[in-house]
């Protein structure tokens, strides 16, 4: 598996790699490099199937990371090929003239993430979400328990006691270095 | 197409004559399975109320409604179930400590009123009560019920030594300890202090040991003191020892505070300089005085303590040996009281004049003066030489070992080969028999009056010290003491029958007459209990705040009867622990300010 | 002589579904339509979204067992299995022997009942009523043992971070063999209704095709991509738990038609039934079911990402997973195997197909609405 990390280092800047397991390569490009690197990998070895297309929010990084996972049935291996992209201005190469599938992934993620994919045919068409008008709401920042309490709320007449507050009330808990 | 294919489906047929396929409904109302998950039931006697089944539901389903008064070991609370949230996955039960919750096989119930499918398992009675099928805690829960072992010296080779028998958590022991707290909170009620316990445990999970030792420092000025010794009430009351073993709160504040050689750059208090330009006296140097004097100090209050022996400390300096509690562990919590600014006189008895002096100069006087005086076996024979109470044995030792004091013998009482017996099973007995074990004794028994299950010391103590080979006879009554021949005493007990005694009650010994054995020793040591001695105040003084055995009686601010002099420790409450005077402590650290009119 | 038809250029716009009883769950396909051929086809979902991967992030680890069984009903435990093996692998814990095989027993179990039902909904797309209801009956024998080994009957919420909750109940073995025996003794009438029926081999046969050298690329998986000569099987090709011991065969087919789909199922049935057996055979009889883990409460993952996958019914099920350090996830992205086939192979499948085959094509592949919504 190193050796394969080194042959597609040869070729592509690699910034990171991290054997997660014997079957599972995991490894970390840079954004221009993502697309060559998978067009290359399925035209030229054994991993020219997409299992799963996925993004992560790295919201304190101000990133996103966009996660391809290639396998080859073959050599029953996989190798997860992760690129971060700017989390300010979203956009990364499309991959659906490669792998059709990938259209329904890029569509899901312009919709959950706001990335889009320019070119990719089902970009801004509603898949999951009809008149959604928020943030796009697997962001980090979405908040979605406020989100329930607004839209949906408990069911009236619900009181509910901290047990940890009950016992300090009751038994008067206090602190003595600092003023309360 | 083959005719074999198209006639295919006619094979069916067959079954025309079969058994029909389909289930009568009688089959279908069959009983659920065992396991099966259905209403919930509560055990609300064993119920504690700590919220964990609240925690761990992912619908929000289950909310901690009132439904008794808070006590000791119970919060009151009792989980209330929207069954319009609940999903039934059992994780409520699989956490429950206390093993009280479950889930009843029954799954059937119609109403047309969608209110009433919120209730309170186990108190708003239901038909399923009792059931005993369905998914209950105790096969497999999801809460770690053992807790870190902690490192000792081996039992065999430790009597012979001095050093710390008990060698501490590493950090990643500590981490993986703190991490098994529920965080329920139902410590902090048994804590007399009502230390912050799950906030102190959730920074050291955390690794933020500075937050734990300031959020300690709270409440408690000796915790050094506390995470070696305390009587931890705070663990028998913890959800885990419900089913397993409690968390390791005592070993786990040890550790936080073991973190640091200087505590005077890390704790940091915060509170406004009230006392400024008041004066207070401190008499007695032990938790109780440590408590108010540092409390009141970092308030502006000049503090003078005044201690009779050449250190402080009180009972935890005399009293618990240094291999549980080391000089340096204590001198660290000294140094806050001078960083604080506390004026300590030490080597400096209080009588009479000058009682009524230090009341003259300053706005208020505490009385933490501990008991002194130890008591009497009350059996025939116990002037005999060779026989000393515990309290003094234990006081001649720390003063010999540890201070340059010249009002000890240079000569223990125990010396190297001889057998000794401890009569009491408190932890001073304990004490007295492993310290008797350190001066060289061959052989020592504690020889105790009930069972071993009712002996007040701490049950880590009484492993520590079967551990070292110490015997510990039971159900054995004190009877007499005689001198042998050859100079030996002999203890002469009578064993002991338990009978039950008032419900609520340990079961009393009640002696079986007409049989004597003997227990023929060099050294005896009567360690059955203390007592007050105020006769350092004059008769008046001891009228006006005490009762006629010398106990202090006070009001909810810590003050005597006495205005102005206040009192806490063991001389006020029967607990007679050290984090039972640090409470009275800080009891009396409010009470002053508002006698004063700072507040 | 042939008549006119003057309509024959015009295209009608159809919806089918959201509620259609030929649809798998709830899901809509729009439909362009020359005559009754359909010219082209787009996938609507989105009428069962509930954001269970959004939910995830908000909630401790063992939190999430009760949300992850709801993505699949048929197969819960393949759900369960994949968050559990996710996590213990970033968390670096290992399960005990036995609950190795629990677990296989139970994803075995669920991937039966699965089986099962698929092939009752093959043949109910085609106008058979009996066969579902034969179908239907057999499984529910099935979630019968899963109420006794589990105690719940549809959701199981069996398995847990460091293994199962609970050991086999007394006399289970023999209550499951008798199970397996009613589903034999059932296979040869479903056989005479479909598979040797020449009614339903014209209905079927060279029925919902499409092209073997677009679908190697994708990531196509289970009978789909097995209906069409490439034995991809992740029990065989990414073993996990007891898989490597058992003995069983990757059934492959070259037709790559409905008939090819569901024979293949029906293959696979005996084949599970065979896992089974060898499984409750195999299994140790003693040892712990579950590892100790962390306090659930304040359990923190280091940072890590991984997939996982196991075979489901429908194909490769793979979970992938973020943690971050702290005691949630950072993101969970459930990968189904209805996901690729739902849209981009069922749309390709779509054209040029009759109206009246959209539904056994689409039950045939399968597609599971609320695994590609999750």
């Amino acid at each position: 598996m190193n050796e394969f990390v080194q042959e597609i280092q040869a070729r592509f800047e690699v910034l990171w790699s991290n054997p997660q397991r014997p079957d599972l390569m995991q490894i970390g490009v840079r954004q221009v490099n993502a697309l060559p690197l998978l067009t290359w990998l399925k035209s030229n070895t054994g991993y020219f199937i997409l299992n799963h297309f996925s993004a992560v929010d790295w919201i304190e990084d101000g990133e996103f990371q966009l996660t391809y996972l290639l396998t080859d049935y073959a050599a029953r291996r996989s190798l997860m090929v992760c690129v971060r992209i700017d989390r300010a201005a979203p956009t990364a190469e499309s991959v659906h003239h490669l792998w059709p599938e990938a259209v329904t992934y890029e569509q899901e993620m312009f919709e959950m993430f706001g990335i889009s994919f320019p070119g990719s045919p089902r970009q801004g068409v509603d898949l999951l979400l009809e008149g959604w008008e928020d943030i796009p709401p697997m962001r980090r920042d979405f908040d979605t328990a406020a989100f329930a309490e607004e839209a949906f709320g408990f069911r009236p007449g619900r009181t509910h006691t901290n047990p940890r507050d009950r016992v300090a009330i009751a038994f008067g808990q206090k602190g003595f270095l600092h003023d309360h | 197409m083959s005719l074999k294919n198209a006639l295919a489906p006619f094979g069916i047929w067959a079954r025309a004559l079969a058994r029909p396929y389909t289930i009568p409904v009688e089959d279908i109302m069959r009983a659920p399975a065992d396991r099966y998950r259905g209403w919930h039931t509560n055990d609300a006697e064993a119920c504690i109320g700590c919220g964990s089944c609240s925690d761990i539901c992912q619908n929000a389903a289950i909310d901690m409604v009132v439904n008794r008064d808070a006590t000791k070991g119970d919060t009151g609370l009792r989980p209330m179930v929207d069954y319009g949230r609940c999903c039934w996955c059992a994780l409520c039960v699989d956490v429950c400590p206390s093993g009280s919750l479950g889930l009843s096989s029954e799954y059937t119930w119609v109403d047309k009123d969608p209110e009433v499918f919120r209730y309170v398992p186990g108190v708003d009675k239901k038909p399923w009560d009792d059931d005993t099928k369905g998914w209950h805690g105790g096969e497999w829960d999801l809460i770690n019920h053992d807790r870190v072992p902690m490192s000792m010296l081996p039992g065999e080779t430790r009597g012979q030594t001095w050093a710390e028998v008990v060698l501490g958590y590493s950090e990643e022991e500590a981490q993986r300890e703190a991490a098994r707290c529920l965080e329920c909170g139902i410590c902090t009620a048994a804590c007399p202090a009502h230390m912050h316990i799950p906030e102190y445990i959730g920074a050291i999970r955390d690794g933020n040991y500075e937050q734990a030792v300031n959020l300690i420092y709270e409440t408690n000025p000796m915790p050094e003191m506390c995470g070696k010794v305390c009587t931890r009430r705070c663990e028998d009351v913890c959800a885990h020892a419900k089913q397993g073993e409690p968390v390791a709160i005592r070993w786990l504040k040890r550790f936080a505070t073991e973190r640091f050689d200087d505590l005077r750059e890390v704790i940091k208090a915060d509170v406004a300089p009230i006392g400024v330009g008041k004066r207070v006296a401190v008499i007695g140097g032990g938790p109780s005085g440590i408590t108010v004097a540092y409390y009141l100090a970092i308030r502006g209050f000049e503090v003078n303590l005044y201690e009779a022996l050449p250190t402080l400390g009180g009972a935890t300096f005399f009293g618990i040996p240094k291999y549980r509690f080391p000089m340096p562990s204590l001198e660290k919590q000294v140094d806050m009281l001078r960083g604080a600014g506390v004026k300590l006189h030490v080597n400096s008895p209080v009588d009479a004049a000058l009682f009524e002096e230090l009341r003259s100069t300053h706005d208020a006087v505490f009385i933490g003066a501990g008991l002194m005086r130890g008591k009497a076996m009350r059996v025939e024979g116990e002037d005999a030489p060779g026989v000393v109470n515990a309290l003094t044995f234990l006081l001649e030792h720390h003063l010999r070992n540890n201070t340059d004091s010249d009002k000890v013998s240079k000569e223990p009482v125990v010396l190297p080969g001889m057998k000794v017996a401890v009569v009491g099973g408190g932890n001073t007995a304990i004490d007295a028999a492993r310290v008797s074990l350190r001066l060289g004794a061959s052989e020592v028994v504690i020889s105790y009056r009930r069972r071993k299950e009712d002996m007040p010391a701490d049950w880590e103590e009484i492993e520590d010290a079967e551990h070292e080979n110490i015997q510990i006879d039971v159900q054995a009554i004190p009877l007499r003491i005689e001198q042998t021949p050859d100079g030996r005493l002999d203890l002469i007990w009578g064993p002991a029958e338990m009978v039950a005694d008032k419900p609520g009650a340990r079961p009393k010994p009640v002696l079986v007459e007409g049989v004597e054995n003997h227990l023929v020793v060099d050294r005896i040591i009567g360690a059955i209990g203390q007592g007050p001695n105020l006769r350092w105040l004059s008769p008046e003084a001891q009228g006006t705040i005490a009762d006629k055995w010398g106990w202090i009686k006070v009001n909810e601010d810590g003050m005597t009867g006495m205005p102005g002099v206040f009192a806490g420790g063991d001389l006020v409450n029967e607990t007679a622990d050290a984090i039972s005077a640090i409470a009275d402590g800080l009891r009396v650290v409010q009470g002053i300010p508002r006698w004063l009119g700072l507040q | 002589m042939t008549i006119e038809n003057p309509h024959v250029e015009k295209e009608t716009q159809l919806w089918v579904g959201p509620q259609h009883p030929g649809v798998t769950g709830n899901m809509a396909i729009q439909v362009w339509l020359t005559g009754d051929t359909i010219q082209r086809g787009i996938t609507h979902v989105g009428y069962l979204h509930r954001g269970f991967e959004k939910l995830m992030e908000r909630r401790k680890f063992i939190q999430s067992f009760p949300i992850v069984c709801r993505i699949c009903v048929p197969e819960p435990d393949t759900n369960e299995y994949l968050l559990a093996a996710s996590i213990e692998e970033l968390g670096g814990i290992t399960i005990p022997e036995k609950a190795v095989w629990l677990r296989t027993l139970v994803l075995e179990m669920s991937r039966l009942a699965s089986l099962v039902q698929q092939i009752g909904g093959g043949a109910g797309a085609t106008g058979l009523g009996a066969v579902p209801n034969w179908t239907y009956t057999l499984r529910d024998y099935i979630l019968d043992s899963f109420e006794e080994l589990t105690g719940g009957r549809v959701y199981h919420m069996y398995m847990v971070y460091g293994g199962v909750r609970r050991d086999l109940p007394v006399g289970f073995a023999e209550r499951m063999e008798a199970t397996l025996r009613k589903i034999e003794e059932r296979l040869p009438y479903i056989d005479k209704v479909t598979f040797q029926s020449s009614v339903w081999r014209e209905r079927t046969q060279g029925v919902g095709l499409t092209d073997p050298a677009w679908v190697k690329e994708m990531g196509i998986s289970g009978p789909a991509i097995r209906a069409m000569g490439f034995a991809r099987d992740v029990r065989r090709d990414f073993p996990y738990l007891a898989y490597p011991e058992l003995d069983f065969s990757v059934i492959t087919s070259t037709g790559g038609d409905i008939y090819a789909r569901m024979e293949i199922r029906r293959h696979e049935v005996v084949e599970s039934i065979k896992i089974i057996r060898q499984v409750l055979q195999k299994m140790p009889k003693d040892g712990p079911v579950a590892a100790p883990i962390p306090n659930v409460f304040t359990w923190r993952i280091p940072t890590g990402q991984t997939y996982v996958r196991a075979e489901a019914s429908r194909g490769e099920m793979g979970y992938y997973t973020v943690t971050d350090g702290s005691d949630k996830v950072r993101r969970v992205h459930v990968r189904g195997a209805s996901y690729v086939h739902g849209f981009a192979m069922a749309e390709r499948m779509f054209e040029g197909l009759n109206i009246a085959d959209l539904h056994p094509t689409l039950v045939s592949i399968p597609t599971c609405p609320p695994e590609m919504e999750r």
